[in-house]
This record gives structure tokens, C-alpha cells and sequence, in this order.
């Protein structure tokens, strides 16, 4: 589903992937480990559309689409999903009329019927439901005040909601706390189903104990250095990622 | 276009004129100050952003003619207070068909000043003209200068209306142009609790009415005014607004104002700190848009001690529009303890657009907290792409940005009719209203 080629990319002039190639098939996880300025989030911001990144050379092929040509809406569209690092605080527009565009410009892009108010509503309420998160903070401005536990279940909430194929979750770990982070882990496995492919950018192999990926990937001076299955995880964990640069 | 100069020396001639509220002392005062005054140039600082230039260009040197309005339109432009006072100005004249006070009317509570009683009459004596200074309002001078009647809002001591009264200021496409000069006096007795809305609005297009109103506010010791204030006239109007509030001991003051621009719109607020531990708070937002012009100046006096002021004001200002943001806060020297806060965001959004803020502090006291600050800024790139990495494409996450921004304002609104109408009005001004009821309504 997705094919990432030799890709190099920039930030201010300065190259920050050099050269990744990765290939992520319907139904797998993938973890992307690595030292702070490894290139983690930068990949995952790429793959996204943001801007501000330039890419020099490679291709990244989604699902046939050449995904570097499209626009960052027409990613998500598409069914690409970026769980933020840092998701951002937009007071004054509320969780759910966020939402609310959001799930109609993405269902009018599949051709499917817009939801009603009430509708949309009743999904939205079931969702925060499985998430842990009270119904209320659906009327709160967008991640307005949330704590950081909130603000990433947020983000699971609109993946959740949106329903990508592919999912890239930047760091969703940091600043979670346990319980916070099984309930986080919990939505992301109920999401599981067997097509949809996901691509983890995290630190610490914690994350992957409640997310059990199929391969883990080191990044190490914007490449993959070593890929391996999860024990390759358990390994870092252990001996940290001096060992394999 | 006649010269500054002439405009003022006609406006004067009318302001001469015999009226039948003979028993006012303030005309008298306010001609003295007129007849003195010069209308603001470009080099009278506090005016040194908007020229007066608008009102030079018609003759609208006498008061609008009763007119007759779509009854059925005026309506449409009113919130859902259906258990409010309300007092319906059309063109600056009471319209009783479209008002409905009469049991305040018949409490006292509210009542024209030209069917005052002879306590009413010396109650206006006593408090008109004292929350405000007539040598530093031209435009307050002339409004006074020429008092034809006016409204008088009493609230009674240690009581709470339980409803608001709700005044709204209509302006109509008239058949040659005219003034508007109306004025409300707001006296609040110790303990009055109440929620005053104002309105000022248009109906019809191509707008020819320059409206000049003052709203002039004294709290007694222990009174509470909530106070909302919508200015959403259509854009060929010009007004000039004054709102001049004295706040005595242990006073309340709260307001939430929304404010579109307009070929000529200025708002002067005058707050004068006059007893102990009162306190202000001053919630505002202004738009401007197309080639409007929309100047704010505030001003805060805070002449005694252990007083607060909280004053937040956005401004989104677009297209070719210019708007002005000037707050001042005065702390003097006797205001010991004094805590007072402003600051103003904006959102320019045009490289045509100006804005021009300058918040002020002047502290002759040593023991204050106080802070200002200004911004200006675009809408946030990292915001946008959040909205669109979710599907949203990017003129409408502008959209959603831009009416969060104000709508942050009007959720602070403490009516829930009030915010309906704010968020129509807003639709309105964004164009797009549809789209945005359907966001709005969620």
C-alpha cells in the first residue's frame, strides 16, 4: 500500500532523510525507532504533506497514487492519517465542528452520503465512549486546555472517526502516562483490522509492548540502518542505539 | 463636500435651536464646548487615523425625517429576547410599534426624557454629562449640544431585572440624508443589578444616516451592569459612538461588544474609576472588511485605588479595510493598588488592509499590577495544516480559522439569544452563511 523509494528530503537547506526506503503492506505495523534528529517525525511529516520540507530525490507510491504530487488535504482524502506529535490548539472552533468537516470532507471525497448533525453526533459520543473521553469535550474548542493525555486521544478519536488506510502516529506515546497510554494503545489496536497499515514513530519500545508491531525499523542519520521483527525492539531497549550506529 | 469648518459652523447654527426639554442643564454646557471645539484633522491625535472626511461628503446637517420602515424587516433584525424591555429607535426617533417597555415604562425604569417627571427630570440634571467630558468629545459635545430627547434607563436600588432591556438603534435607506443623535443614560441605583443590550443596526441598503450616539453609564456603589453591545449596520453608514461609563465604590461593570466596520465608524469608551474596588472588564471584537473604516479608542481612568480592569479586544481586519486599536490606561497617582490588564489581538489577513494599535499604559502610582500588549498576525500555518491533513481543504480550514478566532469572542457573550444573533450576523459578514450555520449549529 505504501512504497517509499530512496527518498531525501530537506529542512532549510539542511538534509534530514537521506535516502529511506520502505515498503508497508495492508494489515502491518511498522515502527520507526531511532535517536532524537534521527529523522522520525520528519518522515512522518513528509508523508503527510506538511510544509516547509523539501524532498530532493525518490518517490513514495500510495496505493498507485504518487503521493508527493497531492496536496495535504488530498492525502488525508486519500487515506493517509497523521496522528500529531503536537496536535495543535485551535480555541474557538469546537471539537465537533471540527470534526464535523473533517468526516464530511472525507466522506464526500468517497462518495458516501454526508452524515446528519444527529447522525454524526451519536457516532462521535460512541467513539469518545471507547476512548475514555467525556462527551463534553466534544463542545470544547480543538484541543483548547486539553491535557496531553486528551489531546493524543484526540488524535485517536479522529482516526478513529475518519477511518484512513494508512496511519502514521508521530510520537503518540510521549508525555502519556500508563494509563493514558493503554488507552491510547487500545483504540489504535481496535483499529486493527487486517488492511489497514500503520507506521509507529516512537523512542521507547514501551509503546510497543501494548502495539505489537510486525517490524521495527532503526533510523540513523536520515536512513534505516537495521530492520528486524519486534524482538529487534526488546534489543534496543536493552543495549540502547549507540550499539548499532 | 463642505469644508470642515462650514460643517461645523452649520452643525452649531442647528444646535442653536430652541428645544423643548428647556429644564436640561446640559446643552448649554455642551454648546459652550462645542462652539469651542474644532473637528478633528489629521493632526488632532486621537483622530489621527480616521479623517472625518465621510461626513463632509453629504449634507447631513438635520435630523432624519420620521420615516416610515418595513415593519416586518425590523423585526427580522432583532434577537429572540422575547420577555426583554425593548426600546426600538428608527432613524434616532422611538418607534412604539415596534417596542414593547411599558411595564418599565410604567415602573419608572425606563422613560424618555421628554415625559420625565419633575424627579426624573432632576435625576437626568444630576448624572447627565458627569461620565464624560465634552472638551475631549467633539462629536459627544454636539450630541449633547443638540438634545431633542433622549432615553433614561433607572434602575432601582438593590434590585435585579430580572430581564434585559434591550435598546435597538435602526437606521434606515432614507430619501435624502440625515443625522441620527440619540443618547441613552444609564443610571444604576446602589445594589441595581441589570443586563443592558445594545443594537445598532440597518435596514436596507445604501445606508445615507450619520449616526451620532452617546450611552452615558453611572454605577452607584454596588450595582452590576452586563452590558452587550452589537454594532452591525450595514456598511454605507457612518456613526460615531461615545459610551462614557462612571463606576463609583464596590461597582460592576462587564461588557461584550462586537463591532463591524463602515465607511466611518469610531468608538470612543471612557471608563472613570470614581470610588473603590470597582471593576471593568472590556471584551470586544471589531471587523472590518471591503474598504471600511473602523477606529476603537479606549480609555480608562483609573483615578482611585484597589480598582481592576481587564480589557481583551481582537481585531480581524481584511481586504482593504483599515482599523485602528488605541487603549489607554491612566493610573493616577492616588490609584494605589490598582490592577489593570489590556491587551489586543488581530488577525490581518490582506496586504492591502492597515491597522494601527497602540495600547498605552501611564502609571503616576508605585504600587500597581498592570500589563499591555498588542499583536498582529496571520492565521497560524501549523493550525492549517492540522485542518488539512484531516481532509479539510485549505480555504475553508481559513474559514473555520478565522470565525474561531472571532467566535472566541462570542462565546464569552453571556446571553445564548444574543450569541445566535452575533453568529447570524457574523455569517453575514463572512459571506458564506449557510456554510456557516451548519457549522455553527453543531
Amino acid at each position: 500500500m505504501l512504497i517509499v523509494k530512496d527518498l531525501v528530503a530537506e529542512v532549510d537547506g539542511k538534509t534530514i532523510l537521506n535516502g529511506i526506503s520502505l515498503t508497508v503492506k495492508p494489515g502491518e505495523v511498522h515502527a520507526i525507532m531511532g535517536p532524537n534528529g534521527s529523522g522520525k517525525s520528519t518522515l512522518a511529516n513528509v508523508l503527510a504533506g506538511r510544509d516547509g520540507y523539501e524532498v530532493k530525490s525518490g518517490e513514495v507510491i500510495f496505493q498507485g497514487h504518487n503521493l508527493l504530487e497531492l496536496a495535504p488535504e488530498e492525502r488525508a482524502r486519500e487515506g493517509v492519517f497523521l496522528a500529531f506529535q503536537y496536535p495543535v490548539e485551535i480555541p474557538g472552533v469546537s471539537n465537533m465542528q471540527f470534526l464535523k468537516a473533517s468526516v464530511d470532507a472525507i466522506r464526500k471525497h468517497r462518495k458516501l452520503p454526508e452524515l446528519d448533525a444527529p447522525a454524526f453526533m451519536k457516532m462521535a459520543r460512541d467513539k469518545c465512549k471507547d476512548l475514555k473521553l467525556n462527551p463534553d469535550f466534544l463542545k470544547r474548542g480543538v484541543n483548547e486546555g486539553f491535557s496531553g493525555g486528551e489531546k493524543k486521544r484526540n488524535e485517536i478519536l479522529q482516526m478513529a472517526l475518519l477511518e484512513p488506510s494508512l496511519c502514521l502516529l508521530d510520537e503518540t506515546d510521549s508525555g502519556l502516562d500508563i494509563d493514558a497510554l493503554q488507552v491510547a494503545a487500545e483504540g489504535v489496536n481496535a483499529l486493527r483490522d487486517g488492511k489497514r497499515g500503520f507506521v509507529l514513530v516512537t523512542h521507547y519500545q514501551r509503546l510497543l509492548n501494548y502495539i505489537v508491531p510486525d517490524y521495527v525499523h532503526v533510523l540513523a542519520g536520515g536512513r534505516i540502518v537495521k530492520s528486524g521483527g519486534r524482538e529487534l525492539a526488546l534489543e534496543l531497549e536493552e543495549k540502547g542505539y549507540s550499539w548499532i550506529q | 463636500m463642505i469644508s470642515p469648518n462650514d460643517w461645523k459652523q452649520q452643525a452649531q447654527a442647528q444646535t442653536g435651536q430652541e428645544h423643548s426639554l428647556h429644564w436640561l442643564l446640559q446643552p448649554a454646557i455642551a454648546q459652550a464646548a462645542f462652539r469651542a471645539a474644532e473637528l478633528p484633522t489629521r493632526k488632532t491625535e486621537r483622530w489621527k487615523y480616521t479623517p472625518v472626511t465621510a461626513l463632509l461628503q453629504q449634507d447631513f446637517l438635520q435630523p432624519a425625517a420620521v420615516d416610515s420602515i418595513d415593519e416586518a424587516r425590523a423585526r427580522d433584525c432583532f434577537a429572540d429576547l422575547p420577555n426583554a424591555s425593548r426600546i426600538v429607535l428608527v432613524n434616532g426617533q422611538l418607534n412604539r410599534a415596534l417596542s414593547d417597555f411599558s411595564d418599565l415604562e410604567n415602573q419608572g425604569v425606563i422613560t424618555l426624557f421628554s415625559s420625565a417627571s419633575p424627579e426624573q427630570r432632576e435625576l437626568i440634571n444630576m448624572h447627565l454629562g458627569t461620565a464624560l467630558n465634552p472638551d475631549k468629545h467633539p462629536f459627544a459635545a454636539l450630541n449633547y449640544s443638540n438634545l431633542q430627547d433622549g432615553l433614561l434607563l433607572h434602575a432601582p436600588a438593590l434590585q435585579k431585572l430580572a430581564q434585559p432591556v434591550y435598546v435597538v438603534y435602526l437606521g434606515s435607506a432614507l430619501a435624502t440624508p440625515a443625522w441620527a443623535q440619540t443618547r441613552l443614560l444609564v443610571v444604576a441605583e446602589p445594589g441595581a443589578e441589570l443586563q443592558l443590550i445594545e443594537q445598532f443596526d440597518s435596514v436596507g441598503e445604501q445606508n445615507n444616516l450619520f449616526h451620532n450616539h452617546v450611552t452615558e453609564i453611572v454605577l452607584q456603589p454596588n450595582a452590576r451592569l452586563q452590558h452587550i453591545r452589537l454594532q452591525v449596520e450595514q456598511e454605507a453608514l457612518r456613526h460615531i459612538n461615545g459610551l462614557h461609563v462612571k463606576l463609583t465604590r464596590d461597582s460592576h461593570y462587564e461588557q461584550h461588544g462586537i463591532a463591524f466596520g463602515s465607511q466611518l465608524k469610531r468608538n470612543d469608551i471612557n471608563v472613570n474609576f470614581a470610588g473603590e474596588n470597582a471593576a471593568c472588564v472590556l471584551n470586544g471584537v471589531f471587523l472590518s472588511k471591503h474598504r471600511q473604516h473602523i477606529d476603537n479608542h479606549l480609555n480608562l481612568e483609573h483615578a482611585t485605588p484597589l480598582c481592576t480592569s481587564n480589557t481583551a479586544f481582537k481585531g480581524f481586519v481584511t481586504d482593504e479595510s483599515r482599523a485602528i486599536f488605541n487603549g489607554r490606561i491612566h493610573i493616577h497617582p492616588q490609584a494605589q493598588k490598582t490592577e489593570a490588564h489590556l491587551n489586543n489581538r488581530n488577525l490581518l489577513l490582506s496586504k492591502k488592509a492597515e491597522l494601527d494599535t497602540k495600547p498605552e499604559l501611564e502609571i503616576y502610582a508605585d504600587d500597581v499590577k498592570c500589563s499591555h500588549g498588542a499583536s498582529i498576525g496571520q492565521l497560524d500555518e501549523k493550525s492549517l495544516f492540522y485542518f488539512q491533513s484531516r481532509g479539510i481543504d485549505k480555504a475553508s480550514a481559513e474559514a473555520m480559522l478565522c470565525l474561531g478566532f472571532v467566535n472566541e469572542k462570542v462565546e464569552q457573550i453571556p446571553s445564548e439569544p444574543m450569541q445566535l444573533l452575533a453568529q447570524h450576523k457574523l455569517g453575514q459578514f463572512f459571506n458564506d452563511v449557510e456554510k456557516l450555520k451548519t457549522l455553527w449549529s453543531l
